[in-house]
């Protein structure tokens, strides 16, 4: 039944309210900025299809989530927003503002849209977060002149309140999975993470509280098989972590920017600076893109104990390089903390599945 | 793990032998005074760092030696020492290590060949580590992991994209002058800003002598040969800031002048001119010498060399250092890129534009076709972008490449007709 609510219609429940779109790929984009705007921030996920028309920009050894999301704005899948920010979490995301604005700027693809760009540090310290609230003013500036709007603190200060409620809903419904047996599937909580990342916060929030209502009570049986940690890539589907649970695994925690790191932490709510409240927040996400590897393991390792798990699921796209290098590090701490690993390298969709399909099962044996 | 002595000093008999080899290697070309000095300077950096009691900083490609210098410490910069190791022929090893502890063949070979000897345990050891968000994200990841290795402190410079916006240069001054003092507390001195401007006064003669240099080799034909130039890396070598670079670049003007005037030419008769993106292959010279040699179409200039940023002022260190830093075309949007191609390749008189695109580099291998179309926009020079290793020899086919190249040089002299 709980499922029902994220449906626009249905459950007897009002349609949520339409809004000019601002589309963002990375999660250290505060969407609080994009609703100061006025606007719906609407996080792009990626289409899960081949890439052809991208590579005639960048090349094929590139991280395949950014061709992806360049093929769709290349075929017009993403011209229902206003504009899109791309921010600077990594090589190839920098190199797709170029890309995209070339692409964009293309005669025969209609208007052109807004490309924006937000300068991320990738350290949390004071002086990196004094120089991303800098680049943040200057994004707001630059998205007052171009939607001709006035991004307001008492606006940011709403959407900050907003925001932190989803977040805290999120976690309630991230905990339910520390249950013994979990009244939620991993692909279920991915699709809510989602779904709370491209539609109006406040409806979000509405229909989030009475998920909780019926999950908080919910009664649930059934054999859980070993309980897994997923981190790495971003994920674009739930390809994956259906693969997992269909070979009787149970993916209880996800390291991932589609998945709890979107709602870590919260936003401080009474600061005077609402801009360098929202800088120290969306710098103390611990990506694996950010380079405090000790901070980023400790807080994996106590994930993995919160959440009870048997085994860790890294994966990586191919040409990830943050992923790429980070594997190693990472793995041999679990290794060392007693949890096996399983390394998963893949496209942005599942070509090899069945290969994949034999590892997973294998791991989840092995993990009995 | 403590290393002793004795294992420095072993590492060290081991790194000079392998340079005695390598200088004694049989070349194409007859190396410039200035060339061959600088290719000492560089190896007795490196002996250096293996000295007990020397203070070693390892930095990416960014982090501006000059302050390095000013502490009394020895800038060991990565990418440079495995450059340095393929030279000499010792990577293949050092990259199956990486390989085996887990590193992906798709990534960056100057990154992971330095995995590998850091697991080999024959890398001098950092007192410190410092790290930059260019050119690319391996960098500050692997600092990080190093920094959690040995147990030393990893530093961090955030450098603004926004390259030009009026922020950037104080936001980068301040990490800058962040850095020099908690380094200097690593080291155990207070930071000295006087040895610091001393230390700018001599990186900005080593420019103005480079500057000079630069202005030398537009002269047709090129009095200098691309194969040994690159190797100078003028616009991020670890050599800025020492007297050695002051030294170096002051024979390397006086030596292109004296070509010029008495009409000395690197390749004769010189048929093509070309401008080389990126690094190049350290294994061996046979991509130049193919080039220049064989096809007699010289490398007249290359991106790396390319000095952007203007004088330094001695009093305002820090601010002066962001400011060279961010003048770095390579950082923000690929028109940047574009318009400096764009100017060497009218400053040079250049034929053709070779782009050198290792598989593993996502910073220079993502630029290379939109700065190959937004050049396209404005002249008509071709553009080739060459597949091919920078560390790793192990797949290297010396016909496939000479293939590649045969068939760009066609294209030029169709162009010509
Ligand atoms: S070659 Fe490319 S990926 Fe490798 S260190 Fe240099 S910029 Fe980074």
């Amino acid at each position: 039944m709980w499922k029902e609510y994220l449906k626009d219609v249905g459950a007897g429940l009002k349609p949520a309210p339409t809004r000019g779109k601002i589309g963002y790929l990375s999660i250290h984009v505060p969407e609080e900025i994009i609703l100061g705007a006025g606007r719906l921030p609407y996080r792009l996920l990626g289409r899960g299809k081949p890439v052809k028309r991208a590579s005639a920009y960048l090349p094929k050894t590139f991280d395949p989530s950014v061709l992806d999301s360049l093929e769709g704005a290349i075929e017009g899948e993403y011209s229902f927003l206003e504009g899109v920010i791309v921010a600077n979490v990594s090589d190839a995301h920098r190199r797709l503002y170029d890309a995209w604005r070339v692409a964009w700027a293309t005669p025969d693809r209609g208007e052109p849209k807004k490309v924006f760009f937000l300068d991320v540090p990738k350290g949390a310290d004071a002086l990196r977060v004094r120089a991303f609230s800098l680049a943040l003013s200057a994004l707001m500036r630059e998205m007052e002149v171009a939607l001709d709007v006035r991004i307001s603190p008492e606006g940011l200060r709403e959407a900050i309140g907003l925001c932190n409620e989803t977040r805290i809903l999120l976690q309630r419904l991230a905990r339910l999975r520390r249950q013994k047996k979990p009244p939620l599937s991993g692909h279920d909580f991915f699709d809510v993470v989602s779904w709370a990342q491209r539609n109006d916060k406040s409806y979000v929030n509405q229909r989030l509280r009475l998920i909780l209502q019926e999950l908080e009570t919910a009664r649930c049986n059934g054999a859980v098989g070993p309980r897994l940690m997923l981190t790495g890539s971003p994920l674009g589907s739930p390809g994956l972590i259906s693969l997992i649970e269909r070979l009787g695994a149970q993916v209880v925690c996800e390291d991932l920017c589609t998945g709890m790191q979107y709602f870590s932490d919260l936003v401080e709510e009474d600061s005077p600076e609402p801009l360098n409240a929202l800088a120290r927040r969306y710098l103390d996400i611990p990506t694996a893109r950010m380079a405090d590897t000790r901070a980023r393991w400790g807080y994996l390792h106590k994930l993995a104990e919160e959440y009870d798990v048997t085994g860790v699921i890294y994966f990586t796209l191919k040409f990830d390089d943050i992923y790429l290098f980070e594997y190693p590090f990472i793995r041999n701490k679990f290794q060392k903390a007693g949890y096996p690993v399983l390394l998963i390298e893949a496209e942005n969709f599942l070509t090899n599945v069945g290969q994949i399909e034999t590892r997973v099962q294998a791991f989840t044996e092995m993990l009995g | 793990m403590t290393i002793v002595e004795d294992q420095r000093k072993r590492q060290r008999e081991f790194f000079t032998l392998q340079f005695q080899k390598r200088l004694k290697r049989p070349r194409g070309y007859s190396p410039l005074k200035s060339s061959q000095a600088r290719e000492r300077a560089m190896f007795r950096l490196l002996l250096e760092s293996f000295r007990e009691g020397s203070s070693v900083v390892w930095k990416s490609t960014f982090v501006p030696s000059e302050i390095i210098y000013s502490l009394g410490a020895i800038p060991l910069y990565v990418e440079s020492f495995s450059a340095v190791a393929s030279a000499v022929d010792i990577c293949p090893p050092m990259l199956d290590a990486s390989e085996r502890c887990g590193y992906s063949r798709d990534s960056c070979t100057f990154l992971r060949a330095v995995l590998g000897a850091s697991h080999k345990d024959i890398l001098p050891r950092p007192d410190a580590l410092v790290s930059t968000s260019y050119y690319c994200d391996g960098d500050p990841k692997i600092f990080d992991i190093f920094a959690e290795e040995y147990k030393k402190p990893h530093f961090y410079l955030h450098v603004p994209y926004a390259a030009e916006a009026g922020w950037a240069v104080d936001a980068l001054a301040e990490q800058l002058e962040e850095v020099a003092i908690e380094l200097a507390k690593v080291m155990g001195k207070p930071f000295n800003r006087e040895r610091l401007s001393e230390i700018i006064q001599s990186s900005n003669e080593a420019r103005r002598y480079l500057l000079k240099a630069n202005e030398l080799r537009r002269h047709v034909p090129s009095p200098m040969l691309g194969c040994e130039a690159i190797d100078y890396i003028a616009s991020i070598t670890q050599l800025w800031g020492s007297p050695e670079l002051v030294r170096i670049s002051r024979l390397l003007c006086e030596e292109l002048e004296e070509r010029i005037e008495k009409g000395v030419a690197a390749v004769e008769p010189e048929q093509f001119r070309f401008l080389w993106c990126h690094l190049r292959p350290y294994y061996n010279d046979e991509v130049f010498n193919y080039l220049e040699g064989h096809h007699k179409a010289v490398v007249a200039f290359e991106s790396v060399n390319l000095i952007t940023w203007k004088e330094m002022d001695p009093g305002k260190p820090f601010k002066s250092l962001a400011e060279k830093l961010l003048a770095n075309p390579a950082i923000g949007p690929y028109e940047r890129m574009t318009r400096e191609v764009a100017k060497m390749v009218k400053d040079y008189q250049i034929d053709g534009i070779i782009w050198m695109s290792p598989w593993g580099c996502r910073h220079f291998n993502s630029m290379a076709q939109l700065v190959k179309d937004g050049l396209r926009r404005e002249m008509d020079v071709p553009f080739y972008i060459l597949d091919l290793e920078c560390i790793d020899k192990r797949n290297y086919s010396k016909e496939q490449v000479r293939t590649r190249l045969d068939a760009f040089i066609e294209v030029l002299a169709g162009k010509r007709g």
